[in-house]
């Protein structure tokens, strides 16, 4: 008997162990300074010294304050473009890229490579192009096509969805090598059995590879939403939120309280309603996955 | 089977160590470097060290231009430890310098020197204790003898002394002298010559203002300090800073309409499209190439006009802003770029005070400083004659600093709002203004929102001390 409980001992134990020195660096950078946030989102702290505590005053100021409805309305518009454009693309060209034997490799790679650039790298590069004097806009305005002579980053009406645009090139790319993996894993008797049946192309798309990707794209759905409303890179490097807001995101609002107005605490409640928004979506798919939805 | 448990065991304890020791933990964190030929250093901890070795004091300030750090190195770092072989002063150079120092003041370590963006900044260390005190060091320094009033004035919190400007500047106006001689135009000396040239420049399809944020979105607070200050008047200022007259006051609102209207004739670059996403460089090599007439930037100007305007073959002048109210009477504006302040936690006071003394101590060497960076930065408040500047000093440069400091000595003086708002307040002067641009609020909103947030900072004891003009 004590073999067997130190068997089963052992059987318990062993898997946390393994696990305890990322569960302790989790703890200590994660957890810890989370907790602190809290605790920081009650109080008026500039950074320096001492917090004052001032209880829901932070949170109440949310509720009546203009920038932080903006920026959350924007945050709303990016994740519903990030919830459709770049997944459709990211399926469209999986999907076309699938059948392919030959080149496919290039294709991956080449559509992989504004993933792995620095977002920093990125923003730049679009920046020149989008120039108003020197980009691509007044290139073709001087050789008769001036449609695109537009300053989009300066522009309030297309300053955000610009910077949408530069960060979806590259985003889709990812989504591209994520979705041909999870299609290649899709057995291939299913598409073999829906010819016989004829099905066209897109009934394959619909009714073989979507069903048979879904854990994939709703795992990537469910990213795409997290991360939409921790979006900062781009936006902050591009338009650090501007013109007058018009690109002004949660987490450039969360930078300017901390770092510009030295109004941390306000920041850290800024900061917590993002998580809520964040725990709300991962509660909803928790919900769905436990009452059965196959997701 | 017990072999391989002992081997599991090992395995994860080895692990465990590795994640709590982390190696060598160095007594203060390495901040990042902005210039990448720098070998990242430690900043370290003050240290008890014996009086036989040398006193290591830390100092991190912003990044510098390459073609300028030689210089700073030269004659400050260099000739201070040359003079100095009981003390080792290190500098390093830090993107986001405010932010990474405050993040590692508050933490308890941080550099011996603090360097900070303005007194307006330093009142947050002076609340939590993280700055020594000056004045016993002023005293014994004769600091007084040296450093301008207003420069001591403005480091006081409660009447106590707790920082030092490093550089003090104001704004002005560049313009590409070799253009206005081919168009026939005069430097404007009103308002009403500075709109005709304006007009005059876009009818003839150049840029009026090569104006932009796209590289450093405060820029939006210079045209305020400017317009606050010609056409409501620097006394006016002074008075809405020290709350006898309200930001809501009609002219204030209409200096801020002033500004609207500049924007909506496309004078600043053209277009506000063009405002918000031309770059520095843009707008320079606008400037230099006589695409843009003018530019109203502050007098780190003077470093960039040097730089921009090399091998083009144009000239560039300044001038001094005009009021832009009949009736208006505006002093430069006072601004301090930076502040230096004595970290509580410095175990070597006297040592960081030496090195505070050697930046004030010489006015040549301050000149040819000056001189070499070409007065865009460390720009000390120290009383300095024309003979100080080394002989091939640009003479712009040198009748720059000669009319702005003895203005400042005689105590008339306008106010930036980098210098002398409150934080919130003016964050608010940056973003708000670009909604009066696009028209989403009216300058009277503007300014009314300025008033309810301005008041917030004063009741909470946030304004900056604001010297008194005479």
């Amino acid at each position: 008997m004590t073999t067997q409980s130190h068997r089963n001992w052992k059987r318990v134990l062993t898997p946390w162990l393994f696990i305890a020195p990322i569960l302790i660096l989790n703890v200590v950078i994660i957890l810890g300074p989370s907790l602190a946030s809290v605790y920081y989102s009650l109080t008026d702290w500039s950074g320096v010294g001492r917090p004052t505590w001032i209880g829901l005053a932070n949170f109440e100021r949310i509720l009546s304050d203009p920038v932080y409805h903006i920026a959350l309305i924007n945050n709303l518009k990016w994740t519903l473009i990030f919830l459709t454009v770049p997944v459709a693309m990211g399926l469209l060209g999986a999907a076309l890229l699938a059948p392919i034997e030959r080149g496919q490799m290039f294709f991956r790679v080449a559509y992989f490579i504004p993933y792995v650039i620095a977002s920093v790298v990125n923003a730049q590069i679009w920046r020149s192009l989008l120039h108003p004097l020197k980009g691509i806009g007044p290139w073709l305005a001087r050789h008769g096509i001036p449609f695109l002579n537009v300053a989009f980053l300066g522009k309030e009406s297309t300053a955000l969805y610009t910077v949408a645009f530069i960060d979806n090139w590259h985003w889709w790319g990812f989504l591209v090598v994520v979705y041909l993996a999870a299609m290649q894993s899709v057995s291939i008797s299913l598409y073999e059995a829906a010819r016989l049946d004829g099905a066209s192309r897109w009934q394959e798309f619909w009714h073989v590879t979507l069903p048979g990707i879904r854990p994939t794209l709703v795992f990537t759905l469910l990213m795409t939403i997290i991360w939409s409303f921790l979006v900062f890179d781009y936006i902050y490097v591009l338009t650090e939120g501007g013109p007058a807001h018009a690109s002004e995101v949660l987490a450039t609002e969360v930078f300017n309280a901390a770092f510009g107005r030295f109004e941390v605490g306000y920041a850290a409640a800024v900061g917590l309603t993002m998580s809520l928004f964040c725990a709300v979506f991962v509660g909803i798919f928790v919900t769905l996955r436990r009452r059965g939805w196959e997701i | 089977m017990q072999c391989k448990d002992i081997w599991i065991a090992l395995l994860v304890t080895c692990l465990l160590l590795v994640a709590c020791g982390g190696g060598a933990t160095p007594a203060a964190p390495s901040p990042p470097t902005s210039a990448p030929e720098e070998e990242p250093s430690e900043a370290p901890a003050p240290t008890d060290e014996t009086p036989d070795e040398p006193v290591t004091i830390t100092w991190w300030t912003e990044p510098i231009l390459k073609s300028n750090r030689e210089a700073f190195l030269t004659h400050i770092v260099d000739s201070f430890n040359a003079a100095h072989p009981d003390i080792v002063l290190e500098v390093l150079f830090i993107a986001d310098l405010d932010r990474v120092t405050r993040t590692a003041v508050q933490g308890g370590e941080g550099p011996d020197i603090i360097q900070s963006p303005g007194p307006a900044f330093v009142m947050d260390y002076v609340e939590a204790g993280h700055v020594l005190p000056l004045d016993d060091y002023a005293g014994q320094y004769s600091w007084a003898e040296a450093i301008y009033p207003w420069a001591m004035d403005v480091g006081r919190v409660d009447g106590t002394l707790y920082s030092l400007p490093l550089t003090y500047e104001t704004m002005v106006l560049f313009y590409n002298a070799t253009l206005f001689d081919q168009m026939g135009w005069e430097v404007p000396v009103t308002s009403a010559e500075l709109e005709t040239l304006a007009q005059a420049a876009s009818d003839a399809g150049l840029l009026p203002f090569a104006q932009s944020n796209a590289s450093w979105k405060a820029a939006n607070e210079w045209f305020v300090t400017i317009f606050y200050n010609n056409y409501a008047g620097s006394q006016a200022v002074y008075e809405a800073l020290t709350g006898q007259r309200r930001w809501d006051d009609p002219l204030f609102v209409e200096a801020i309409q002033l500004l609207k209207e500049y924007m909506d004739n496309g004078w600043f670059s053209g277009s506000r499209e063009n405002y918000y996403t031309l770059q520095h460089a843009d707008i320079w090599g606008a400037l230099g190439d006589g695409v843009a007439a003018m530019q109203m930037t502050g007098t780190w100007g003077f470093l960039h006009a040097r730089t921009y305007f090399e091998d083009t073959g144009n000239e560039w002048g300044w001038a001094t802003l005009p009021p832009l109210r009949e009736g208006a009477q505006p002093d430069y504006a006072l601004g301090i770029g930076s502040s230096l302040s004595i970290n509580a936690g410095t175990s070597n006071p006297d040592a960081v005070a030496e090195v505070l003394d050697w930046l004030y101590n010489d006015p040549q060497r301050i000149a040819r400083l000056a001189s070499d960076i070409g007065g865009g930065e460390f720009v000390v408040p120290v009383r300095i004659a024309r003979e100080d500047f080394p002989p091939d000093t640009d003479p712009r440069l040198i009748e720059a600093l000669m009319a702005f400091s003895a203005t400042f000595e005689e105590g008339r003086y306008g106010y930036t709002t980098w210098t002398f708002w409150p934080p919130v307040t003016e964050q608010y002067i940056i973003s708000g203004m670009e909604q009066v641009w696009n028209g989403e609020i009216t300058p009277e909103e503007y300014c009314a929102e300025q008033q309810r947030l301005f008041e917030e900072d004063m009741a909470a004891g946030n304004v900056p001390p604001i010297p008194v003009r005479r």
